[in-house]
């Protein structure tokens, strides 16, 4: 059977041998695994041939990833839980694949041009390997730059985040259905980046919660390291109401 | 395992069949008494048609309403031809329809299953009950109760029954365009309407002709047996709706974090059964019973007072009413392109229009029909007291218009009718709808927690409690006002004709009730029976057009749904304070029989005694005002047992982890048949304590405590039901406020606190809420049957003690059924114990893709739906 290869990026960080598909193995995350999980769950599925020395036990997967002796197939085998995204080159990354709590699972194809250049103010949530809630003067693709550049003494090697909506009503307030915390202190922290001070990111929140994330994903998900960027783009409504009718149902309602 | 509550039937059985061999034994001893002296003159049935005291004028309008009450079935026959043509949309919207078809059939079966026994066991009872000598009267009682019942459950059920027709077809016409759909959703509930007033107004009417003044016993017996079965119809719809919605949110939302509507959820298809139950046939049953109860109430006080003229009038005015409905709800409609605004003002267009067309009729009808003169007076010399002076010339111009003969005052205080319900209409959407200050200000309370939400929910019910009293007050005090001077029957019968007014347009209120659940389930249809690709490919834009159709059409429906339930309990006071004067009138004169010859003297010399200084009038009260609140504890107690057991099944179905994964479908059927059963299990408690509570009251403590107790219960019921149904409706519309984009939108902390606040009020407003209104009638109805038996053998009255054996027995009975029902209400239901892996809220799920199924144990039971595999 085909062994999968899945590096989970949000929640929690961990690379993942898997018998199962991808939209199996996001249901199994999300509703069928004894370790208890909550919130969303966001996974990449990595080239089957990729290896490196920091994961030794991927050259036994042949050996470790098998069937159970009841012929299920094995859901997951872990690899490795720490420091994960760091050794994985972005060119090992294929589609990205988002499970709501309730195991509806949706693929993400990478686009295949440039990444997405646009200039902030931005709104950030980070997933992988920091999970800030973040404002930005910078677009996501001169964040993820900005992020991974090793000169920057506030830097990660790799980093997995999304871009995040960011409307206001006329009165300059947050748009009514954008679930963030506290609303004033986000606006606060977002006149301090576009004031032109020089101030490039402030932090909004460390470790805020998931609720309402995919109804506030805006152009989404990104993967940088100084490298390079890749851009996951996030359907648009109509799209999602469309063609991913029953995922979005969930999506939404969470 | 199977569920316990399989030998549950053995227990809810025995206290019944105790309950009624003790009645039947107690009660055949009295119905082989002699008949009391003083009997009322030889009855001769169809008197209208050759009774001198009648026109030829008024026979052919007798048979002019009655040919008005067909016309309505026939108009109600015309709309069901309508819907069932109308397209059924794809095979798998069919099958969730389907799905929802049957679980909605099967309950009203068992329901039937249920109650039906009941039914023969109280036509017996009133068959032997009767004290009188006439056959008639005796035979009259009983079968008219009868037939009250079957008209009540028939307009529950047909209306149930097309609901789930029509919700499909709405569904498939959202995906052509939203005038069509709105018509089809609204002419669905209008079918509901026709048959409350075609088969209330037919039962009043036939009642009439064949009784003409001698039709008090009868009426009764209509308005018993059409209001118990709505007591049943509501308090079990009510249980399922809510045990449903409890069920599928804390397994699906709460704990498995599915969304609504989702299918992999198994309680899904029952929360849409309950809807049909709940808000369609409970609701139908429920207005049905309010429109012949103040018909029953305009006639018997019409007999008392302005004799053959005042039964006739409320008739006609009824009869006038259907028109109306059926031209003004035939006007709305909406075009193609319209949204949720202009829906609703097609609505409430088609409200005013019926409002004015029946304000006209009536009040031309008044003016041409209401004149009294000394030929009417020679015939119905009890009419003449209600003149100044015994002159109708002498009244008032705004009275009497300056014409001779003519008095107005009916068709004014059913003018003052069909203002108190716009009033209430006005007062109940100002507390419940997101567009004002009480729901906006409850959805702010939301951003600073849970408690200040629940806290400022309750003063938003409290207020809007006083507001709608203050209303109802208001306009029977201007009923009085008309009748000022006039003999109390007089008065009462103003106040019963405001009843009459209130429910002229009971086809549009109904209509806009019962659009709300259609609305609701074709939402859920499209939801889960939409091919979004399917559709797109075929339209682009399609899905997205009808999707947004269909929230429209829901939004629009629950607006029209909160505004009715107003009107309802409203409904219920003014007949419960019209029949109050009949109470005390039987009290003064000994029997209905000779209420006609009633003095003023004697009634006031009765009302006078009905005071709290006297200490069996207040402890029944303080009783009486205990008792809805005692039954709606019962129900929302109920809600929680019944809602047990579908959250342990749906936690046992979710192990699957092919239902997880959309491979295998969940077994709805089974969630289903737990619903039925467990509410037909919890109606029997309170269905005893309505029953038992007035007769233990009047034959321990006599018939001026139980007067006590019809007040206290009045007064205390309709407070609580006001409050319950608006706090509960505040409390929906400002968590649907936020999710609308305030505060947060969904998942924010003020969502939270929103949702904490709608699960506390929707088993008040969705369940005990509408269950008080027909409690009312209930209680007042067996009072009031009951009130002859009372009087004779009630504990304190002075005779001896072999003399009131037949009254020990009853308070023996009474008594242990009101305990056995408490005890029972409190207790928690057999099987309510929890497995090992029941104990985890959030994560009782097994590991693996395993392909095994966990079959339900004791294999699949009837009612089973049609989407289990």
């Amino acid at each position: 059977m085909r062994i999968h290869l899945y590096a989970v990026v949000s929640g929690f960080e961990a690379l993942i041998a898997s018998q199962l598909e991808p939209e199996a193995f996001g249901l199994h995350m999300a509703v069928g695994t004894r370790k208890l999980t909550s919130g969303i769950i966001s996974f990449l599925e990595i080239e089957p041939s990729f290896r490196h020395e920091r994961f030794p036990l991927l050259d036994r997967l042949e050996e470790v990833c098998v069937l159970h002796p009841d012929g299920r197939p094995r859901a997951s085998k872990y690899v490795s839980v720490y420091r994960v995204l760091e050794f994985l080159p972005l060119d090992a990354f294929r589609d990205l694949y988002l499970a709501t709590p309730d195991g509806r699972v949706l693929r993400v194809a990478p686009s295949e041009g440039r990444p997405l250049d646009v200039a902030g103010p931005s709104l950030f949530q980070e997933l992988c390997p920091l999970t800030p809630l973040v404002v930005s003067a910078l677009g996501p693709a001169e964040y993820a730059r900005h992020m991974t550049d090793e000169s920057n003494p506030i830097s990660v090697p790799r980093l997995f985040f999304a871009d995040l909506r960011l409307e206001r009503d006329a009165e300059g307030r947050l748009a009514g259905d954008l679930s963030y915390p506290s609303p004033a202190h986000l606006l606060e922290c977002l006149g301090q980046v576009e004031s032109g001070r020089g101030k490039l990111t402030k932090t909004v929140a460390r470790n805020p919660s998931t609720q309402g994330f995919f109804r506030s994903v805006r152009r989404g998900f990104f993967l940088g390291d100084a490298g390079g960027v890749k851009w996951y783009p996030f359907p648009s409504r109509e799209q999602l109401e469309v063609h991913h009718a029953w995922w979005w149902h969930s999506a939404s309602a969470h | 395992m199977t569920l316990s509550f399989v030998r549950g039937p053995m227990k809810a059985w025995a206290p019944r069949v105790a309950l009624a061999l003790a009645f039947a034994a107690a009660i055949v001893w009295t119905g082989v008494r002699d008949a009391r002296p003083g009997e009322t003159a030889a009855f001769h049935a169809f008197a209208p048609f050759h009774d001198p005291a009648y026109s030829g004028l008024e026979r052919a309008a007798l048979l002019a309403v009655l040919a008005v009450a067909v016309g309505g079935l026939l108009y109600a026959l015309l709309l069901v031809r309508q819907v069932t043509a109308a397209d059924r949309g794809t095979a798998s919207m069919q099958e969730v329809a389907a799905a929802v078809r049957e679980g909605s059939n099967a309950y009203l079966s068992a329901q039937f299953r249920k109650i039906g026994p009941l039914i023969v066991v109280i036509t017996a009872l009133l068959l032997l009950t009767y004290s009188g000598s006439q056959p008639a009267f005796r035979w009259g009682r009983a079968g008219a109760f009868l037939v009250g019942a079957l008209f009540s459950w028939t307009v529950g059920f047909a209306g149930m029954r097309l609901a789930t027709i029509g919700n499909l077809r709405v569904a498939a016409a959202a995906t052509r365009s939203y005038g069509e759909a709105l018509t089809l959703g609204y002419r669905t509930g209008t079918v509901t309407g026709m048959l409350t007033d075609g088969l209330g107004l037919l039962g009043g009417t036939l009642i009439f002709m064949i009784y003409g003044l001698h039709a008090y016993e009868a009426l009764l017996g209509f308005g018993f047996g059409g209001t118990l079965i709505a007591l049943f119809m509501r308090v079990g719809g009510g249980i399922y709706t809510k045990a449903a919605d409890v069920g599928a949110d804390l397994v699906g939302k709460i704990e498995k974090d599915i969304p609504e509507d989702d299918p992999r959820n198994a309680a899904t298809i029952a929360d849409n059964v309950g809807d049909n139950v709940g808000d369609c046939a409970g609701m139908a049953a429920d207005v049905f019973e309010s429109y012949e109860v103040t018909i029953v109430a305009a006639m018997i006080l019409g007999m008392a007072s302005f004799g053959h003229k005042g039964v006739l009038f409320p008739l006609l005015v009824r009869g006038i009413g259907v028109l109306g409905s059926i031209v003004s709800t035939y006007t709305v409609r909406a075009r193609p392109e319209d949204g949720s605004d202009s829906a609703l003002h097609s609505v409430h267009r088609g409200f005013w229009i019926g409002s004015v067309l029946s304000v006209v009729g009536f009040v031309a009808l008044g003016v041409g029909y209401l004149r009294f003169d000394e030929a009417y007076f020679a015939t119905n010399p009890m009419a003449r007291a209600g003149f100044p002076g015994g002159d109708p010339g002498a009244l008032p111009f705004w009275a009497g218009l300056g014409l001779a003969g003519l008095d107005l005052r009916p068709a004014l205080t059913c003018l003052l009718g069909v203002f108190l319900a716009v009033a209430l209409n006005k007062v109940t959407s100002y507390y419940t709808h997101t567009a004002h200050k009480p729901v906006q200000g409850l959805a702010r309370a939301c951003t600073t927690g849970h408690a200040t939400n629940i806290i400022q929910g309750f003063a938003v019910g409290y207020e809007s409690t006083v507001v709608t009293l203050l209303v109802i007050a208001v306009t029977i005090l201007a009923s009085v006002f008309c009748y000022a001077g006039a003999p109390p029957m007089f008065v009462a019968y103003g106040v019963a004709m405001t009843g009459i007014g209130m429910l002229t347009l009971t086809g549009n209120t109904i209509s806009m009730d019962v659009f709300g659940p259609v609305a609701d389930n074709a939402n859920g249809i499209g939801e889960m029976g939409y091919d979004p690709e399917e559709m797109e490919r075929q339209e682009p834009g399609s899905y997205r057009r009808a999707r947004r159709i269909l929230s429209d059409l829901d939004a629009v429906g629950n607006t029209t749904k909160a505004e009715t339930k107003g009107i309802a309990i409203g409904s219920a006071v003014i007949a419960a304070v019209s029949l109050f004067s009949s109470f005390i009138a039987i009290i003064a004169v000994g029997s209905e029989d000779r209420i006609a010859q009633m003095t003023t003297a004697q009634y006031m010399a009765e009302a006078g005694r009905l005071t709290v200084a006297d200490p069996g009038v207040f402890v029944g009260l303080l009783i009486g005002g205990a008792v809805p609140f005692l039954f709606s504890a019962m129900l929302i107690r109920a809600v929680g047992r019944a809602a047990f057991f579908i959250v342990r099944e749906c936690r046992r179905q979710f192990r699957d982890l092919a239902i997880w994964e959309g491979t295998k479908k969940p077994d709805y059927g089974r969630v289903v048949d737990i619903c039925t059963e467990t509410a037909q299990k919890e109606l029997v408690g309170p269905g005893l304590l309505a029953l038992a509570a007035p007769l233990l009251v009047g034959f321990l403590l006599g018939p001026y405590a139980l007067a006590g107790f019809l007040a206290g219960m009045i007064l205390v019921g309709q407070l609580l039901a006001v409050f319950m149904s608006n706090a509960g409706g505040a409390w929906d519309n400002a968590k649907k406020l936020i999710e609308d984009g305030h505060y947060g939108g969904k998942g924010s902390d003020a969502h939270k606190a929103a949702v904490t606040g709608d699960t506390v009020g929707d088993p008040l407003k969705d369940t005990a809420g509408p269950a008080i209104n027909p409690l009312i009638k209930v209680m007042n109805m067996v009072s009031l049957l009951a009130l002859g038996l009372v009087l004779q053998f009630n504990l304190t009255a002075p005779r001896g003690v072999s003399a009131r054996w037949p009254g020990v027995v009853v308070v023996l009975v009474c008594l242990a059924a009101v305990v056995w029902a408490f005890r029972q209400s409190g207790r928690e239901a057999d099987g309510m114990t929890l497995d090992e892996d029941d104990e985890s809220t959030a994560g009782a799920r097994r590991s693996g893709l395993s392909a095994e199924t966990t079959e339900p144990p004791g294999g699949r039971r009837r009612g089973a739906g049609v989407l289990a595999p």
